[in-house]
């Protein structure tokens, strides 16, 4: 078994993440050998395939067709490349930064924190119903329970109170 | 019988609860536990790769994590894959905590709607030992739901609504559909000795701070001080029987592949609806060719999951998807019951969840369509931090074709047999699924989303394992009884939530907890 080279690692990692206006592509963000990918090992013969030769085309267009070529025909190395280079790239501190300040995400993992809600402005509407709304099973302490709560639906029950019901 | 010798064979939710219930009536117990204690710090929520070990070696999917204590479960013959975990806690260590109770009528499904089977105990019978889970879990949530019976107040107050929850409450209000904020096993504040919820986000991978509930840190310290005994690293094989056909011994690995065997009067299996048949079956002796337990031909057969739809509304601008608790928030149960004038029996229940971090997201989450290469960080833009899923949760029947095996041509690390997942999801589930998206969809457009995406199967969602060793009152056609003693063979019991006769459309782990504790008092009861 064998790794992927670092030069193919780029190739795939700038054809999946090929940046936008605002975002970086992959190569900008990330060093190649990278090490999410360290562990990912393939068979030599998959090695030897010719397609990797062509994923170090320089024509972006026709790197996409050849990654589309890899998902159809090795699928189970592209869902093994795919999600290495996503996360080499979504936990990149300069990406994270990038995050916080489009979606006010914050540039750090969720713990040890946490996360804060923002007010929302909107009042909640608070359920009206009162009576109850579950189906009787046909015992009779489904009936004595149903009318007790449809008799004070505000009522605060207590566990020995539950208890009597059945123990 | 003094100082009779109880086996529970699994750490998680049930073994828990019973050890304690047990410990508690000055009954000793030792139990055998396959993985090992998962300490807070080996939870990565606050490592920069957190995302990345959520869909690799911390996968709630054993087959995906492989960890050392894991067993093969072959899943090619199942449309939904399995989520567990094997440690001290169960699957509670890798759970999101909600915890909606069964409905009366989910024990009665015979009788009311002509399908399924009735269990041999009623709602009411577990009432008490709903609370008592809970006040040794300790809850979120609001009393007062009309929508269920009545239970007492919680323990701290519902989870935040956040943007999602708030507009989701809204419509399901403009709809005129009941809803009410979920009960959880998370405090939402500060509660006795434990620390409430920061609302980080990925309860799933466990909480390093210990307000998402977990049993290991509420009912195994209290049995612990009591005088249970726990082992770990302690794989079980199989249950050896006497001449007279009762339980007497349970075969095990240690951690360096050495068999041991532990002498009990009595056998608790607590390993869930996939590993306790497993061991069942793996069983087989001259008195029990087909497998312990299993003169019904029922060991894990009625095999249960639910079937989860998730229905995604993207909305234009953001609604902090990442924050709060991700898989609960609030629920309608407004479908959950048997109406004659849709073409299926029974319901589901939609629970709203949020949304994820940037990889996962980045990944397509559950299903928004985000591509790699061009159009991705354009995509990525878009719904990042505006979403939130509806989770399509639907009541599950047993059948025949759906079932629990074992294949003995491949094996875990210590030669024992694998288990095998075969299931298909029967036509009244599809059917039920596809009038559950076309609701989730109507209240994520009554809540102001402006695209909605349908996944209309969570494939990597089989956490809820039932119905495999099912409760019942006919030995021909069950594999315990009310007390979840073994009909064959008297000093064995099954506690998880295999033991179910029905699946319900909601989460299992507080009514298998409740069927646990009842089994010790049960126990007990009969004079151990």
């Amino acid at each position: 078994m064998v790794s992927i080279t670092p030069d193919i690692q780029k190739a795939f990692a700038d054809t999946v993440l090929p940046g936008s206006p605002r975002w970086p592509k992959a190569s900008e963000v990330l060093s190649f050998p990278n090490p999410f990918l360290t562990d990912l090992m393939i068979t030599e013969s998959d090695l030897d395939l010719e397609i990797w030769t062509r994923l170090l085309d320089s024509d972006e267009d026709y790197r996409f067709d050849i990654c589309k070529e890899l998902e159809t025909t090795h699928p189970e190395i592209f869902q093994a490349l795919l999600p290495r280079v996503f996360a080499a790239y979504y936990s990149n501190p300069k990406i994270l930064d990038l995050i916080e300040e489009e979606h006010s995400y914050p540039a750090r993992p969720p713990m040890p924190i946490g996360q804060v809600f923002l007010t929302t402005q909107v009042p909640l509407v608070l359920p009206s119903a009162k009576t109850p709304l579950w189906r009787k099973d046909g015992t009779d302490v489904a009936e004595k329970i149903y009318t007790l709560q449809e008799e004070n639906p505000n009522k605060i029950w207590s566990l020995e109170e539950i208890k009597s019901w059945h123990m | 019988m003094s100082n009779p010798r109880v086996a529970i064979i699994g750490a998680g939710a049930s073994g828990a609860a019973f050890a304690w219930r047990l410990a508690l009536q000055g009954v000793k117990s030792i139990c055998l536990e396959r993985g090992d204690w998962l300490s807070p710090e080996d939870i990565p929520t606050d490592q920069p790769d957190w995302e990345y070990r959520r869909i690799t070696d911390f996968s709630p999917n054993p087959n995906v994590r492989k960890g050392v204590s894991d067993y093969p479960i072959l899943d090619a013959g199942s449309e939904i894959k399995p989520l567990l975990y094997n440690g001290v806690g169960g699957s509670t260590l890798m759970w999101s905590a909600h915890t909606p109770r069964f409905r009366p009528s989910d024990f009665r499904i015979k009788s009311l709607d002509g399908v399924g089977y009735d269990w041999p105990i009623s709602y009411w019978d577990l009432a008490p030992y709903y609370e008592i889970n809970d006040s040794m879990m300790g809850t979120t949530g609001v009393a007062g739901d009309p929508g269920n019976p009545p239970r007492t107040p919680r323990d701290t107050p519902a989870m935040p609504y956040g943007p999602v929850g708030t507009r989701m409450a809204n419509a399901a209000s403009k709809l005129g559909w009941h809803w009410w904020p979920s009960d959880g096993n998370i405090l939402s504040t500060d509660h006795g000795n434990r620390k409430g919820c920061n609302n980080c986000g990925p309860c799933e991978m466990g909480c390093r701070i210990g307000a998402r509930s977990s049993v290991d840190i509420t009912y195994w310290p209290a049995a612990l001080s009591m005088g249970a005994e726990l082992v770990t690293n302690a794989s079980v094989s199989h249950i050896e029987v006497d001449q007279a056909g009762k339980a007497k011994r349970v075969i095990w690995f240690d951690e360096n592949g050495k068999e041991q065997a532990t002498d009990c009067d009595y056998v608790v299996l607590a390993a869930n609806g996939i590993g306790s048949p497993r061991i069942l079956l793996n069983s087989v002796s001259k008195y029990f060719p087909d497998g312990l337990g299993n003169s019904s031909g029922q060991v894990g057969k009625n095999f249960m999951l639910h079937p989860i739809a998730g229905v995604t509304g993207v909305w234009d601008d953001p609604v902090q998807s990442w924050a709060g608790n991700d898989a609960f928030c609030l629920l309608t149960q407004h479908f959950y019951e048997t109406d004659p004038n849709r073409n299926f029996v029974r319901g589901y229940e939609m629970q709203v969840t949020r949304g994820q971090g940037p990889l996962i997201s980045a990944l397509g989450g559950f299903g928004l369509n985000v591509p790699w290469g061009k159009g991705h960080h354009e995509r990525f833009d878009q719904v990042f931090g505006r979403v939130a899923t509806v989770a399509v949760t639907c009541e599950d029947l047993p059948v025949d074709t759906n079932f629990v095996s074992i294949d003995s041509s491949i094996t875990d690390r210590f030669g024992v047999p694998s288990a095998v997942m075969n299931y298909q999801l029967e036509d009244n589930s599809v059917r039920m699924k596809s009038h559950g998206i076309d609701s989730a969809k109507a209240w994520l457009e009554a809540a102001g989303a402006k695209e909605v995406l349908v996944n209309p199967l969570l494939s990597q969602a089989g956490f809820h394992l039932m119905g495999t060793t099912r409760m019942g009152s006919n030995p021909e056609t069950s594999v315990v009884d009310q007390a979840c003693r073994s009909h064959d063979v008297p000093n064995l019991l099954v506690i998880d939530a295999g033991v179910f006769a029905s699946s319900a459309a909601v989460n299992p782990t507080p009514t298998l907890q409740a069927v646990a504790l009842r089994a010790a008092d049960q126990l007990v009861k009969a004079g151990i």
